[in-house]
């Protein structure tokens, strides 16, 4: 304990320089921290709201995969329909529990800077979406309209009777629900019945996916290899769509760690030269007290626990100010992330925080040892007469 | 010691003001005012430059302006955005963007006025009512121009329009009456926030 305070007391000589060199630390801390906080948080927003969708397959018309990642996760306007008859023929197929149809298309809105995403779906989707908790009710006929919990607070709905006009489209609803929020992309859509949106879109008899769920989760693979045989069509499953979603994160997530990892040694070898510099200043005091009969492994322990408590200190305050900017954090990605997991994407986990202090803990003691050993070969006499 | 204290200090301090000021960053007002940019020189065209000023209402003018509408104030309505419009230095006039519940939803307006409270104009930012075009075409707007607080054009304690000063939107009655109670409130908002404070 003494040995702390009385390192603390000897970094506080120079005040700025500490200030300078524990700041330069701590922001390396927060940003490992912030950015290990969101890979956690990322895979498990998107495992949560992939399990939220009731449905392990997903099949659409044959295009770019990510745009079926996008259509599946952020919803929005692809031009490729699928005739009801794919859905017939995935009916047939035994192992499949329900075959929902959905059309799913957008309606820009470039002078109110908005995109409205209109959902039309059946009953066999709702079934699917039994999770939903409905202020109101299901769709009354084919002018009803169920708004997602944001949708509804963006356009100031709170309760069920509200008309609803869609002017470049013609085309009038009552919203007869408001979904409360399931933290999924459900909230931001408009949904309407299934004949409502191909006739709005001008789609009559087409859908632009079939969301699947099988009997039994270990047939998924059976399930797949038949549905591939269908002509035109894409299949994706959720854990692919995961582990794609996944592995852009993993290579963001391996250049930014290396940009960390090299911030991280010019802040030790800052802390290096901080501490070296206040060894070189205390030569004359050092030499004193090995005069005094301080032992070797005495100046050692001190020069390092002054290196040790600089590295605790700024693990402490890298990490509180990520916690306290964790919801800053959280609102960029999600403004630059366009296919984020509607729920929380930063997650606090204690695992992270101890392994981001025992890090910088043990950056911290690599870097005290050359300054600690220089300053315990020091020779008293020697070190007295230096000027 | 001491210097440890006064570290310890400017630290807690320092997580204090982040505390305090991340989550007053997310705050977002009544209506936002959707396109500055170009709304302001739409309604100003010889504006050089804006600055907003954020409003406070305390009880006694909450008290105040509900006596003059007749109608309680949405809950949400405690703190208002307004914009000083400038041409060079001189301040040339006000904006504020109001939004009020018409047939289809929302209907927000930005409502631009000199500074003795007279309306110049408005331009709807964002709507949904079937009429929407001609709400916000010529016809409609012109009506308003220099109306001030006294001008009777909603029937009081009501947010009917009067018709005997103002023509409704054909089919669009709702969409109207919303936009000119808007108008009324507006004018409101400024007189007790600025005008009765001079």
């Amino acid at each position: 304990m003494k040995f702390i305070l009385f390192a603390l007391k000897n970094l506080l000589r120079n005040k700025i320089r500490t200030l300078l060199t524990v700041l330069s630390i701590a922001v390396s801390v927060t940003v490992l921290f912030s950015l290990l906080s969101f890979t956690k948080g990322y895979e498990k927003g998107m495992a949560s709201e992939l399990g939220k969708m009731g449905y392990q397959i997903m099949l659409v018309p044959r295009g770019c995969p990510y745009e079926a990642a996008s259509l599946a996760l952020s919803g929005g306007k692809i031009p490729n329909y699928f005739s009801y008859s794919v859905l017939d023929e995935v009916k047939k197929i035994p192992e499949v529990e329900i075959a929902a149809p959905f059309f799913m298309s957008a309606v820009i809105r470039p002078d109110e800077d908005r995109t409205d995403i209109y959902f039309g779906m059946d009953e066999s989707m709702y079934q699917m979406k039994r999770y939903w908790k409905i202020k109101g009710s299901y769709f009354k006929d084919e002018n009803s309209m169920i708004m997602g919990g944001d949708a509804a607070y963006i356009e100031q709905t709170d309760e069920p009777g509200q008309k609803f006009f869609v002017r470049e489209k013609n085309r009038e609803f009552v919203v007869t629900g408001i979904l409360e929020r399931t933290g999924t992309k459900d909230d931001g859509f408009f949904f309407i019945p299934l004949k409502a949106a191909e006739e709005m879109f001008g789609q009559k008899d087409k859908v632009t996916g079939i969301a699947i769920r099988v009997k039994d989760p270990t047939l998924i693979p059976t399930v797949v290899e038949k549905l591939e045989k269908l002509p035109d069509s894409q299949v994706i499953t959720m854990s692919q769509l995961m582990g794609t979603m996944m592995n852009l994160v993993a290579q963001a997530k391996t250049l930014i760690l290396s940009i960390i990892i090299i911030a991280i040694i010019i802040s030790a070898l800052g802390a290096l030269n901080t501490v070296l510099m206040s060894v070189f200043e205390r030569t004359k005091e050092i030499g004193v007290m090995r005069a005094m009969g301080a032992g070797r492994e005495h100046v050692f322990q001190l020069v390092w626990v002054e290196t040790l408590v600089m590295a605790l200190i700024s693990g402490v305050l890298g990490i509180g100010i990520a916690l306290i900017g964790m919801g800053l954090v959280e609102k960029i990605i999600k403004k630059l992330l366009p296919l984020a997991p509607q729920g929380s994407v930063v997650s606090f986990d204690l695992n992270i925080l101890l392994i981001c202090l025992g890090f910088i803990i043990f950056v911290g003691l690599v870097a005290g040892i050359y300054p600690a050993y220089r300053a315990s070969k020091l020779k008293p006499i020697e070190a007295i007469r230096t000027e | 010691m001491k210097i440890q204290l006064k570290f310890k200090k400017t630290i807690l301090i320092l997580t204090l003001v982040l505390a305090v000021y991340f989550p007053l960053s997310s705050f977002a007002a009544v209506c936002v005012f959707r396109f500055p940019d170009r709304d302001v020189y739409k309604l100003y065209p010889k504006a050089t430059n804006y600055k907003s000023v954020l409003k406070t209402i305390d009880k006694d003018t909450k008290q105040k302006i509900e006596a003059l509408l007749g109608r309680p104030l949405d809950p949400d309505e405690t703190e208002l955005t307004f914009y000083e419009i400038y041409k060079g230095k001189e301040l040339i006039g006000m904006i504020h963007p109001h939004a009020e519940r018409g047939e289809y939803g929302t209907i927000e307006v930005v409502w631009a006025f000199t500074l003795d409270g007279k309306i110049i104009d408005f331009t709807i930012q964002r709507d949904r009512e079937k009429k929407g075009k001609e709400l916000n075409g010529p016809d409609f707007r012109k009506q308003f121009g220099g109306k001030d607080i006294d001008s009777p054009f909603t029937v009081e304690k009501t947010k009917e329009i009067n018709t005997k000063l103002l023509k409704p939107v054909q089919e669009a009655d709702k969409g109207s009456s919303a936009i000119a109670y808007g108008a009324k409130k507006t004018l409101a908002f400024y007189k007790y926030l600025f005008q009765e404070v001079k």
